[in-house]
Parts: C-alpha cells; structure tokens; sequence
C-alpha cells in the first residue's frame, strides 16, 4: 500500500502527526493513545526516551532530559544529554522518529515523504535545521509549510468555495505567527507573514513561573535549576487551570515550609502585557505590508494552545472589533494543515481545484556599500531585491553600479533580513563577479533573484556593459551535509535504542511515579513508594489485563495528587 | 507590451471589476505551471495591475506614474538610456510591480498634479526646522499621526523637486527617523522615495544628515585606504637604515662584515619603528576620541550649522582617513626624519675627528 500523504507539526512543546485520508485530514494518535507528544527528549541508560515519558523525568533527571530544543534550532549550540551532546537538528529528529514509528503503525505502511511544519517567521538557517532533522531522521521533506498557513489550510479545507479575507494568529509554545490570507474560488493566497520566532507560551510561563516565586518572596535567579525548573511544572498546570477559572492556588514547598500562593488571572494578565506588547508589532507589521484596516478582515482565527489564555483572546478582539474563532482545536490545527498541503503536493483528487500561493515573509537582497555626498564610503548595507511579503515564485532584477570605475570584481553577497545592515540579516551565499578590465567609468549590473517555492534562490549577475552572464544557485534549504557525515551522525545515533513500544505506557507511568515521588514528602511521599513497588511487582508478573487494572487505579491516585498541588 | 495588458494575461478582455478579474486570475493560475518563476509573475503583476485599476478608476493607465519617469530619463546621462535600451525586461517588471503604500489612493506624489493634496504647510516645516518645536506641526493636523507623516513626505519631496539641498532640513530629517523611523528601516524609506530618479542621492544625503544628527558614530566608516605601501615602505626603511648607520660607524673604520653588520641591525630599526608606530597610533586614537566627544558636544549645542560644516568635512578633519592611516604617514615621516638627521650627525662627526 502506498502511503497517504503526512503533515507533521514540530512544536516546540508538542508535536503531531496526521494523514489526509479519504478526502479529509485526521490525526495519528501515538502509543499512548494521544495526539500530542511532547516534544521533549530524554536518555536513560543508553536508551531513548521521547513523548510523555520524557517529559516527567524533566524534574528527576534534569540533566539526562531536554525539551524547547525548537528554540535552539539553527544555532550551533550543542545540548548535552547524559554523555553526549547533541544539535537541536538531532534532537528533532528524535522526535520525527517517534511520530514516524506512530504513524507507520497506525497505517500500517512505510513512511518516507512528509510535509513539516515550520513557524512563518523562521529564518534559513533554522528551515535548513529542519531539513537536516528530517534527513537525520530518514524521512524525505517534500515541503516546509508555513504553520499559520497550514492552519489556515485546515480551516479552509471545508470551504473552498467561500470568498473570505482572514487573519491567522498562531502563539504556539515557543513561536508567535500572524498571517493575512485571502480566500476565493478556491485560490488560498498568502498576503502577508509575519512574527516573532522567540515569543510563545513558554514565555507566558515563565511570568507566571516568576509571579509565583515574587509570592514567596525569594529571587528567581538565585532558585537553583531544580527549584526553577519545579516552578515552571507549576505554572504551566496554573496556566492552564486559571485559563478556565479566575483564580488558582498553587502549593510550593520550600524548606520545610508549605507555601500557598494564590494567583488571579487579573494579575497574570497584567504581569504579560509586555508580551502582548510585543504581539502586536508583527500585527501591525502585516496590516501595513497589505494596507487593511481591521474592518476588511472578515475572520480571526487563533490557532496554537497557547491562544486558549483567555487574556490572549481578549487582545485579539481588542485590537481587531472581532471575535476569533476556534472551532477546531489550536493545538491540531497545524498538523492537519500540513497533511493537506502533503495532499495538496500529491495532487490528491479531493483538492482537485484547490490552489495555494505563499510569501516570502523576509526581504531578500545584497550587500552594497554607498557613497556619502562628501566622498566617505559607507559598506555593509542591505539593499533589498525580492521584498518581504512577495508572493512565490518570484523573480526581480535590481540594478547596480559599482562604487569605483578602476574596480576589477564585484562581490555579491545575498542576504535575508529587514535590517538596513547586511550584519543583522542572514547572509544566505556569495559568490565573485569579474569585471571587464579597461573601462572608462563605472561598471553597471543587474542583480536577478529568483526565488521559488521549494526554497531554491537563484541569483544572476548581467553586466551592463558586456550583457555577460554569471549565475549561482543557492540551495537555501539544504545543507551540504556529505553522505558520510550523515552515515557518521546517524551511527551515533544508532547506539541509542528505542524501547519497546509496548512498554511505552508502563514507561511512563514509572516516570510520572517517580516524578510524583520528588514532589511529594512525609505520608504521602509513602504512599507513592507504596504505588511505585506496587506496580513494579506487577510489571514483573507480565499479566496485561492485571497490569491495566493497577496502572489505571494508580493514576487516579497520582492525578488527585497533582490536583492537590495547582487548585 | 499590448495595449490589453493586463486584461489580456487574465484572459479578459476589458477592464472589469474586482469580483471578474479574481475569478480570472484563480481560473488561469489553476491552469498555469505554478512552479515556474516567470510564469507566476508574469501572471501575479497583471493581476495586481488589474486589481489596482479597479479600485482606482480614476487614473486611466496603470502606469501613471511611470510615463513621467520614462520622460525624465530621456534627459538624463547616457549610462542610464543605455542600460534601459539593453534590458527592457528590467522596467517592464518593475513598472508592473506597482507597490501598495501607506500613500495609497493619493498614489506616487512625486507626481506634480497630485500636490494639491494633502495641504503641506511649508512654512510650518521651516519653523520647525528652525525652533525644532513639534508640537506646532502636529496642532496642525491635530495630532494625526499619518497625517504628519504625509505632510512631512510631502514637503520633503517638494524640496527635493526644487532642486533644495535636503541636508538644510536635518531637524525634519531627524524628526522623521525618531517618529516614523524612515531611514533606519531601509525598505520603508525606498518605498516612499524609490521611485525618484535620484533615489541614490536623497539616500545618500538623508542617510549621511540622519547619521550625524543621530551621532552614529560607530556606523561611520571611514575611507578605506590601503596601508600596504607604507609598510612595507618602513620595512624598506629599516634595512636602509640598519645599512646607512652600520657603514656610518663601524663601517666606515674598516671594521665588521658588510654583509652580517647591516643585518643585525635591521630587526633592530624594525621595531624601533614599530614602537614609533604603536605610540603614534595610541596617541592619535586619544586624539580622535577626544575630537569626536567635542564635535557631538558643539552639535548638540550648535545644532543645524555644524551638521553643514561636518558635510563640507571641516567638523571632523581628523576622521576622514582612519586612524591607522594617519599614524603610518607619520611614522614614516619620523622615521625618514631620524635617519636623515642619523647622516648628517654621523658625517658632521667624522668631518670633524
């Protein structure tokens, strides 16, 4: 059986798969039964931990676990993990090797090609980390796909026959998107993209995490990694819990002392707002780049989980005199999204007359220097070509003069950013042009880029005087990782060994147990020792049905437990 | 370029609403290879040309303002005429790629008929200049923000038309980089002045006023000019020297080894020179330092006269050619200076023993 086409949503708390099947996308649950994996990954003796199980062992064994590694993606930062260290790109792939194992089984066929899901606002460099981690992880990446866009090709699926002008705000855990879509006969066409690739939930967190420890009266940066790290588990369920409710109690214990913390959701909200402040920058940025007024929105849609705290939304209608919608879940959006733009690739029949434009949502230009009045040069500056917000695939010629007549070559050097300083953007590839020599006066040249859907940018050097041609292609999206060094990185990465997927759940249950068990003290730190060698005897017994039985009575327990901390 | 275009890319075959030339554009882009650049374009530029004409149906031509670009450049120098000659595809895109901005409906005010409107209260903007007092211009325009910004637009491009030096209005200039950030961020200042024929010049100037008024000295670099030669001038000079002071002592005796003395010297005039370099350069680097606190200090104080007198390059003298630069001239002439006066003592001593 051949298979059907998959969109995976790499988030940088939690990560989905889904299949478009019989004309509709759905989602892959995993071995637990859920939709969502934390994408969080941990290690534990030579074995490799990914999911929900990963996630309790963040408190027991810090060191050993790792989760936001989404945030790190395209920076050369190394995460060490027990022994070894590992790229973000490595670490993701762990991750798309789980979801892989998930919806091969599901399906019950292999799995090669796949469309993954990037924030709108990642750069090259971080797509080209999300390349490698797919080819780490031995998947072909038929596409990156825009999340914003993808959600908005989740929610556009089932109309395509409406003619809509909408609004897509995506605050996931770690990325905040907002993208300007228009909808007609069929045709979704991205207007405009914009964001921040370092503001999401996780930041929301955060404040929380800090109103908390402002509570009890001691400095954050002095909590110690633990402490910290206990916190942030806190805030995330208060979070959550005050997302419902006006108000929670969180319970944090601290040398012997149980502190009660109350905290409101009026606070909260007042505690985030330079964050919603800084939200409302890319907003803005994207309702000029179309020249729209708020009134021709027809939709807003909020799309990521984050986008449940209530204070979001109350922005959003704020700011727009419009009420968002929701109506499918945030967190499942993207990922189904991205699987009908895999059918959309497949030309599956279902999208028959479904059509798709996307932007480059950054400026792409050169290097250039520039000659003030009095004769001082100033270098380094960006002149963009191909200006953000473009539709794909575009090509546009800009034209230059060299700064001196005597000059013997040109370098061009393309970059990719809003800065009017080539040393804030992302430089993308260079490459040398020789002039023709005795020439009286200044050389002209026209500079084509060509930049296409796949991620593929050409660029070609005229010169004006010669009409001679010099071009250069720049595989923006792939790195030139050489087959041996992809053969040595995925030998590390063989030694570690996935454990078996029908002890996934068990896993992670003696994880959650264990993780309880740090929490707790006194009585009823004993009655988790009690579970714990419970359920261990029972795992030895390899009896299913009584190891269901015990594991189910066992969260019940733990789930009042953890009520007890956040109510 | 046909007469039909854009309605002809669209396959329509008049001017249309905006409801007919969407459906247009979705039925031939569901048609075309998507995947191919020029395709796409050409496609995407006849649709967004299409769309503009119909929400502006006032102005007959989509390229309204370019006709008179065209016009302008006829005049202009060769290069230009040439270069349009030899790569027709360049302004054929461009011009189609008719740019939506802030300045929409009153669309390119560089045209003349369009001046009439928004009122510009030039006189406002000279006071301004002058006093720098902002809140004068915005009761004007009762504290609208576009509206400012418009207006400030406007009055710019009228200086400019007239053929005024933009530098005169540095406090304006300054006004339009803190509020509406124009110059720090490039893109929206080329979409507001991009398509003047001297686009390069206003930059230039606007970039060089915003730089000094902002006192942005880091970003200023200065004319790189190469000190290869007077290395190894110096280089050169130590060996002369090492040979001129060797046969002025021991060699003129009879004593030593012609070869071997002049040699041991060298590497010691080498980094004497060195030395006399790195003090230099210190003491120069001091100096600049200096000089620049005190330049930004009389801007500060002095405000739109020393922005000229830094333009005409008075202000700062001493940072028109890096410090490196200056410090090797001078080690040079020290240098030559020391040798020269090393002769003639030697010789006026052995003259007179």
């Amino acid at each position: 059986m051949s298979q059907p086409p998959i969109g995976i949503d790499l988030g940088t708390t939690n990560s989905l798969v889904s299949a478009f099947v019989d004309g509709k996308p759905q989602l892959i649950p995993n071995a637990l039964g859920e939709f969502l994996t934390p994408s969080v990954v941990s290690i534990s003796d030579g074995e490799l931990i990914v999911g929900k199980g990963a996630r309790e062992r963040l408190f027991t064994h810090r060191d050993k676990t790792i989760s936001l590694f989404k945030r790190k993606m395209g920076t050369q930062s190394q995460i060490k993990l027990g022994a070894e260290a590992y790229s973000p790109a490595e670490l993701s792939s762990f991750v798309l090797s789980k979801l892989r194992q998930d919806a091969e089984l599901y399906l019950g066929c292999e799995i090669r090609d796949v469309v993954v899901s990037v924030p709108a606002y990642f750069n090259q460099q971080q797509r080209r980390a999300t390349q490698e981690a797919c080819k780490l992880a031995g998947l072909n990446l038929l596409r990156l796909v825009n999340e914003p866009t993808a959600a908005a090709l989740a929610y556009g699926v089932h109309e395509k026959d409406a003619e809509t002008q909408f609004l897509v705000v995506d605050l996931g855990g770690g990325t905040f998107d907002v993208t300007i879509l228009e909808m007609f006969d069929g045709v979704m066409e991205v207007k405009a993209s914009s964001g921040d690739a370092f503001l999401g939930g996780e930041d929301f967190t955060e404040v929380l995490a800090k109103q908390i420890c402002e509570k009890i009266e001691r400095p954050w940066h002095k909590l110690g990694g633990q402490f910290q790290a206990e916190l942030r588990a806190h805030a995330e369920i208060a979070k959550v819990k005050i997302s419902n409710e006006e108000s929670c109690t969180v319970k944090v214990f601290d040398k012997q002392e149980i502190y009660e913390v109350k905290l409101t959701r009026d606070e909260f909200a007042e505690g985030a707002k330079p964050l919603l402040q800084r939200m409302l920058i890319p907003i803005e940025r994207c309702m000029y780049d179309v020249s729209l007024k708020s009134e021709d929105l027809d939709r807003i849609l909020l799309v990521g989980g984050a986008t449940r705290m209530p204070m979001l939304r109350h922005m959003v209608a704020k700011h727009f005199g419009k009420f968002p919608e929701f109506n499918i879940d945030p967190d499942h959006a993207v990922a189904l999204g991205a699987s009908v733009q895999a059918a959309l690739l497949a030309k599956d029949r279902a999208l028959d007359d479904v059509v798709m434009t996307d932007v480059s949502p950054f400026s792409v230009g050169i290097e250039i220097g520039r000659e003030v009045a009095d004769g001082r040069r100033v270098s380094g500056l960006f002149s963009p070509i191909i200006e953000r917000n473009t539709p794909l695939p575009a090509s546009r010629v800009g034209s230059f003069q060299t700064l001196d007549a005597k000059q013997q070559e040109v370098l061009i050097s393309v970059y990719q950013g809003e800065s009017a300083y080539v040393a804030d953007n992302i430089k993308l590839g260079q490459y040398t042009v020789k002039l023709p020599r005795k020439r009286k006066d200044k050389e002209y040249f026209e500079v084509l880029l060509v930049y296409d859907t796949s991620g593929l940018l050409e660029v070609e050097a005229t010169l004006g005087s010669s009409g001679e041609k010099h071009g250069l292609i720049i595989e923006t999206l792939s790195e030139d990782l050489s087959p041996e060094k992809l053969a040595e990185r995925l030998e590390k990465m063989r030694t570690l060994k996935s454990p078996p997927r029908e002890n996934e759940v068990n896993q992670s249950l003696v994880a959650r147990l264990d993780r309880v068990y740090a929490m707790t003290r006194g009585s009823d730190r004993q009655r988790v020792l009690d579970m714990i060698a419970s359920f261990e005897s029972v795992l030895d017994q390899r009896d299913p049905v009584e190891i269901d039985r015990i594991r189910g009575e066992i969260e019940q327990m733990l789930n009042r437990i953890d009520d007890f901390y956040v109510s | 370029m046909s007469v039909e275009w854009p309605w002809h890319v669209l396959g329509l075959s008049e001017a249309c609403d905006e409801r007919a030339i969407k459906r247009a554009y979705a039925s031939t882009l569901k048609r075309i290879d998507r995947n191919d650049p020029q395709q796409f374009q050409e496609l995407r530029s006849a649709y967004d040309a299409a769309l503009n004409n119909a929400s502006n149906p006032k102005s007959p031509s989509v390229f309204g303002g370019i006709d008179q670009e065209d016009q302008g450049e006829e005049g202009d120098s060769g290069i230009y005429a040439e270069h349009e000659r030899k790569f027709p595809t360049f302004y054929e895109i461009n011009s189609k790629n008719v740019e939506h901005s802030v300045f929409d409906g009153e669309e390119s005010y560089w045209k003349h008929e369009h001046h009439s409107e928004p009122v510009v209260d030039h006189e406002a903007f000279r006071k301004f200049n002058a006093t720098g007092d902002v809140n004068e211009l915005f009761s004007r325009h009762e504290g609208e923000f576009r509206q400012v910004e418009e207006a400030t637009f406007c009055f710019l491009s009228d200086a400019l038309d007239r053929g005024e030096d933009i530098s005169k209005y540095a406090r304006v200039l300054d006004f339009c980089e803190s509020y509406f950030k124009w110059v720090s961020d490039f893109n929206s200042f080329s979409k507001k002045f991009g398509g003047r024929l001297n686009f390069d010049d206003v930059w230039n100037e606007v970039e060089g006023v915003f730089r000094f008024v902002r006192m942005d000295f880091d970003k200023v670099h200065c004319r790189p000019v190469s000190c290869k030669k007077f290395k190894y001038f110096l280089v050169l000079l130590s060996l002369f020297q090492g040979w001129v002071m060797f046969y002025l002592t021991d060699g003129i005796k009879g004593q030593g080894n012609f070869i071997i003395g002049p040699l041991i010297l060298f590497p010691m005039y080498l980094f004497f020179n060195f030395v006399v370099y790195l003090l230099v350069r210190s003491v120069l680097e001091v100096f600049a330092f200096f000089s620049d606190l005190f330049v930004k200090k009389l801007v500060r104080v002095g405000g739109g006269f020393f922005v000229l007198m830094q333009k005409y390059g008075i202000g700062f003298a001493i940072r028109l050619v890096s410090t490196r630069f200056q410090a090797y001239v001078l080690t040079c002439v020290f240098s030559v200076g020391i040798t020269v006066a090393g002769i003639v003592v030697q010789l006026v001593r052995y003259l007179t023993a």
